[in-house]
């Protein structure tokens, strides 16, 4: 196994840093509850969901925020290494917040039953938005910022090293994050969204708009470069942290300072969320270009410039382990590509497959439904045959897999292949919700299969359980979860 | 399962795959039970709006239980508790997606919940399932923290592995044998780690010897036909060493490894794959003088000798002393030595334009053996067919006659006495002498009898397999030869014996019917019977490659292998002289120099 996943072990943290984490979270706790509580109050929403004393609300809120802070700092210290991995970890804590606090003992403190209905949820959907972006996020990159400010101490040549880093990242993001709006800016030319976008110079010029649009892409490239340069290091892992950090800016950029800097306040509001659904899916598309994009200059950087990376280090030729891989992806698409069918045929949805290739038939669609399964599966076993360290995670990778295939394909490709607009409407991803279980399904299935064809073909992979995770892959488990936080988002808007 | 008390004192049980699905299947339950108790309380709610199906819930929670159970059987150890609460979310949500919405619903004749108005009904579910795998997980955490629960070792983690062997299997010899006895054996004990075998090797590789002769030609590279023992098993241990002495009374073997040190190693059941060392008829004098031809560095060795002969050759203004060294004696006409001459037979040759000052009526290629006709593996005819083929090619064959001395650039062949300075021995093997030590019944040239079960008689953990062995075929009613298309059959038979002895099964006999013979005389001819049918000629040497080419392990040597033959098809054979690190001076050097 290479020396990827060899790190410190960190496990036994001396108090004082266990202490100075816990005090940083505190703090990043109280800043980023003021924030959010802020913002909530300015749409008359009460922190506590009891409409009757907002000061009051806040002020316990307040109280709350520092709490879980301190606890997030105590408990994840050691995840917080990296500034992605802090704000993955903040969101985190967050939405588990949301379920703890809003839908459980809010409810209880109110002298109500907790229902945990989707009427419930969906009155404490503002909640939602705001703990997970701008209580959670905050919280991370607040007390990743208090703690690296009060323990670190950097010398010279670090910072250089540093900063030849960071200007590398910006520039691999800026291009990643054009890219990606590249992407994103043909839907918006389709709906007439430019004019909107110029809304914000106070212009209706739909070039002025493409151009801001181009503009704000770039820059959330270069942030994206920034913050998780030392996060993104696989494709697989990369296009995950582009799905999180697509919707992360749906939130902060759609539903909070575009409002808030076109003088309408933030929009945290179920309704406000459903009216622009399309373009979480635009943001969607954008994070998982950026995250494949930056990933590939990375790695063609680290190529050319770098003499040997200790962590990815392939001694051996690109052949040797690539082809295997899509080899061995190849074969478990059947299994994922078989278990979607059962999906396909209960939605009568193979004659609509076959019309890709001109034809009519359930036969023909399935064919063609194997076929593409088959390159996608392939694409899996060569992007993620770092990350499928242990038969959990593979399952996991497989949902993230999965709801990026959704994204991508029956919302986006397929109706561009079909002549068709693109299926970005709250409609027609409700019409898509039985082909979201299915693709979730086909990721499981196929996900699981490869890591038996891993283990069962490739040495190597028996040895990845032995060594200890790295400081970015520390993250990954957080990733996960804001993916499922990413569907549970989507059917909620649905419903 | 085992029990034993760990240093704290607690009771500590060792868990099985199996184990660890039923305690999922247990914990899932639970966790089901309480979280829907937990959301009832809360909520107030009544059971069947949440839960119409409780049975089918229940049932369900069990099998997620188990497959949870059985996913984190290895990793759980290298969790935080953070990551396990995470796995338990995803877990929950994942269930609530398959169970909740599709399952659940098509099992009760509703159909699948997957529209939005229909899920926003079973959106309560997510809570309870979230709540399921948290608690789920957690148990099975907290499970392992406390050290009531231990984590299914990795096959890798062999010190570990170490107190949970319960028998060994030792296999001594690195040929095709003992290498197909181990891998068969693995594979049908799977990932059971309470077997460990070992196999004994002195060499890292396990040579493909129907090519060797192809080396020493230069057709191929000599490490192209040689994959490495390591490449062939995921949880055998191999030892590179070898075996000094066996006591069957204690199970032990005394092995000095390649370091020099010496190591004993204990057994339950040995497995004797040693093969054959060749025979040197009690002539000390060929053991010194003459080339063997058993392994990758005597086809080496042959190699680097003949270009330094041929160059030596070059230089050499004596008539006499160059037809010297231009001689070649090969004895023993069987497939190794007629392949062998027939190789080198053509790369001489064929290298010759290279040598200005040799001409080829000078190069004397010379087949001795004592039978009537080379080749007596194959009919008469095919072998009458290969010895046209020779002679017209150039080499010249003895028949009836013994090569009964050798001297320092000398041969006597019966009573005459010729100059030659290259002596390749390949004229009969003897098995490995160790095994005339461990007190076992063996026949006249010492092979180890055994069974038609593959024990060897009077023992009851002592196997032999190959040609160090004599085992009746129940087919033909003789004993199977020495070569290695049996030799693979018998290890067949032996690991399902092995495994059926391990498992209290039933062993059963060997019993295979040849399925051919193909030999290689020259350059694009050979001699091929194969299920009875005869072939000659380049169709044969078409076949042979293609066969030995499927037999080849490993998908990149072949690969290797088919690029090197490629490559021979458009350039002329190297002559480069590489001679090895331990070479000495040659056994029969010129003489005058």
């Amino acid at each position: 196994m290479s020396a990827r996943f060899i790190t410190q072990s960190d496990h036994l943290l001396p108090p004082t840093k266990r202490l100075t984490q816990t005090a940083c979270g505190t703090l990043a706790g109280l800043l980023a509850g003021l924030i959010y509580a802020a913002l909530l109050t300015s749409q008359q929403i009460s922190p506590m969901m009891n409409a009757t004393d907002l000061p009051g609300d806040s002020l316990f809120h307040l109280l709350l925020s520092a709490i879980v802070g301190g606890w997030f700092g105590l408990t994840l210290g050691e995840r917080t290494a990296t500034v992605g991995g802090s704000l993955v970890w903040g969101i985190n804590f967050g939405v588990l917040w949301w379920l703890v606090g809003p839908l459980t003992l809010f409810p209880l403190l109110n002298g109500v039953r907790p229902d945990w209905s989707v009427t419930t949820a969906r009155t404490a959907f503002p909640l939602l938005v705001g703990l997970s972006v701008t209580y959670g996020a905050f919280m991370g990159l607040l007390h990743w910022g208090l703690y690296k400010l009060v323990v670190n101490r950097r010398n010279l040549r670090v910072v250089r090293q540093r900063l030849l880093h960071t200007v590398q990242a910006s520039i691999s993001g800026g291009l990643s994050g054009l890219l990606g709006g590249w992407i994103f800016g043909m839907w918006m030319e389709q709906t007439g969204f430019f004019p909107l976008v110029a809304g914000l110079v106070n212009s209706t010029d739909p070039g002025m708009g493409r151009s801001l649009h181009f503009g704000i892409s770039v820059l959330i490239g270069v942030s994206y470069g920034i913050l998780f340069q030392r996060d993104t290091r696989t494709i697989g892992t990369s296009i995950a942290w582009g799905l999180v950090y697509g919707l992360i800016w749906w939130i902060l950029g759609s539903l909070t300072l575009m409002p808030l800097l076109l003088g309408q306040g933030v929009q945290w509001s179920l309704a406000a969320a459903q009216s622009v659904f399309a373009s979480l899916i635009g943001h969607l598309l954008y994070g998982i270009t950026l995250g494949v994009a930056q990933a590939v200059l990375n790695q063609i950087w680290r190529t050319l410039f770098v003499d040997s990376d200790p962590l990815m280090r392939e001694p051996e030729g690109p052949g040797t382990r690539g082809l295997r891989a899509l080899g061995l992806g190849a074969v478990a698409s059947i299994g994922g590509g078989l278990a979607f069918t059962t999906v396909m045929v209960a939605t009568n949805a193979l004659p609509v497959i076959a019309g890709l290739m001109g034809m009519s038939g359930a036969i023909e669609g399935f064919i063609v439904h194997m076929g593409i399964s088959v390159l996608i599966g392939a694409a899996y076993g060569l992007l993620f045959r770092h990350e499928s360290t242990s038969s959990y995670a593979a399952l996991a990778w497989g949902l993230v897999y999965g709801t990026v295939w959704w994204v991508l394909g029956p919302l986006t490709l397929m109706p561009s292949l079909l002549g068709s607009p693109l299926q970005w409407s709250l409609e027609a991803a409700s019409s898509n919700f039985p082909s979201l279980v299915g693709h979730l399904l086909y990721g499981v299935v196929l996900a699981f299969v490869y890591d038996r064809l891993l283990q069962r073909y490739d040495p190597r992979r028996a040895n990845a359980a032995q060594t200890e995770i790295a400081p970015f892959a520390k993250a990954v488990p957080a990733l996960w979860v804001l993916t499922l936080i990413l569907l549970l988002f989507i059917v909620l808007l649905q419903m | 399962m085992s029990a034993s008390v760990n240093n704290s004192g607690g009771v500590f049980l060792q868990k099985t795959e199996t184990r660890w699905i039923q305690l999922g299947a247990s914990l899932g339950g639970l966790a089901a039970l309480i979280s829907l108790g937990l959301f009832l309380i809360l909520s107030g709610s009544d059971p069947n709006s949440v839960v119409p199906g409780f049975l089918m819930y229940f049932a369900l929670a069990l099998l997620a239980g188990a497959g949870y159970g059985w996913l984190l059987r290895t990793g759980i150890r290298q969790l935080k508790t953070y990551e396990s609460i995470v796995l338990g979310v995803v877990y929950g949500v994942a269930s609530w997606l398959f169970f909740g919405l599709v399952i659940v619903p098509v099992l009760s004749g509703m159909g699948p919940q997957w529209n939005a108005a229909d899920a926003a009904v079973q959106f309560p579910l997510l809570m309870i399932y979230l709540l399921q795998g948290v608690i789920l997980a957690l148990a099975l955490h907290g499970m392992q923290a406390l050290g009531w629960l231990r984590a299914v070792e990795s096959p890798h983690a062999i010190d570990e592995l170490e107190t949970h062997i319960q028998q060994r299997v030792v296999i001594l010899g690195g040929g095709f044998a003992g290498v197909t006895t181990a891998q068969e054996l693995e594979k049908r004990l799977g990932n059971h780690s309470h077997v460990q075998i070992t196999l004994v090797s002195q060499t890292n590789h396990l040579l493909f010897t129907p090519m060797l002769a192809e080396v020493t030609a230069g057709g191929v590279e000599a490490q192209h036909i040689s994959p490495p023992l390591r490449a062939f098993f995921r949880h055998v241990r191999v030892i590179r060493g070898e075996p000094t002495k066996i006591n069957a009374a204690e199970n032990t073997i005394a092995v000095q490894l390649s370091s020099g040190s010496n190591m004993t190693l204990a057994y339950d059941h040995l497995v004797l794959a040693l093969g054959t060392v060749p025979n040197f008829f009690g002539n000390a004098n060929f053991a010194r003088y003459a080339f063997t031809f058993k392994s990758l560095a005597d086809a080496i060795h042959i190699r680097n000798h003949v270009i330094d002969c041929l160059e030596r050759a070059d230089s050499e203004m004596n008539p006499e002393r160059r037809r010297a060294r231009l001689t070649f004696v090969v004895v023993g006409a069987g497939f190794a030595g007629s392949e062998l001459i027939g190789g080198l037979n053509d790369f001489v040759r064929g290298s010759l334009w290279y040598y200005k000052h040799l001409r080829n009526e000078e190069v004397t290629f010379l087949l001795v053996h004592p039978g009537e006709r080379i080749l007596p593996e194959l009919s008469t005819e095919l072998a009458l067919y290969a010895e046209d083929k020779m002679t017209a090619r150039g080499v010249a064959i003895r028949g009836n006659v013994r090569v009964t001395d050798a001297g320092l650039g000398s041969v006597t062949i019966g009573d005459e006495t010729i100059s030659a300075e290259t002596l390749i021995w390949t004229a009969g093997n003897l098995p490995n002498p160790i095994l005339k030590n461990i007190g076992c019944e063996t026949d006249t040239r010492g092979a180890i009898i055994a069974d038609e079960k593959l024990l060897v008689k009077g023992q009851h953990n002592l196997w032999a397999v190959g040609d160090c062995a004599v085992i009746p075929d129940v087919v033909t009613g003789k004993s199977a030869p020495p070569t290695a298309q049996y030799a693979l059959r018998e290890a067949k038979t032996l690991a399902h014996n092995l495994h059926a002895v391990l498992n209290q099964g039933e062993p059963i006999v060997f019993r295979h019917r040849s399925q051919g013979a193909l030999a290689v005389v020259g350059h694009q001819t050979a001699c091929a019977e194969v299920f009875g049918f005869k072939f000659s000629g380049l169709f044969a040497w078409l076949m042979w490659r293609g066969i030995y080419l499927s037999k080849l392990p490993t998908l990149e040597k072949k690969v290797r292998v088919l690029l090197d033959w490629v490559i021979d098809v458009f350039f002329p054979r190297d002559i480069t002289y590489a001679p090895l690190d331990d070479e000495t001076v040659d056994p029969i050097p010129a003489t005058g120099d």
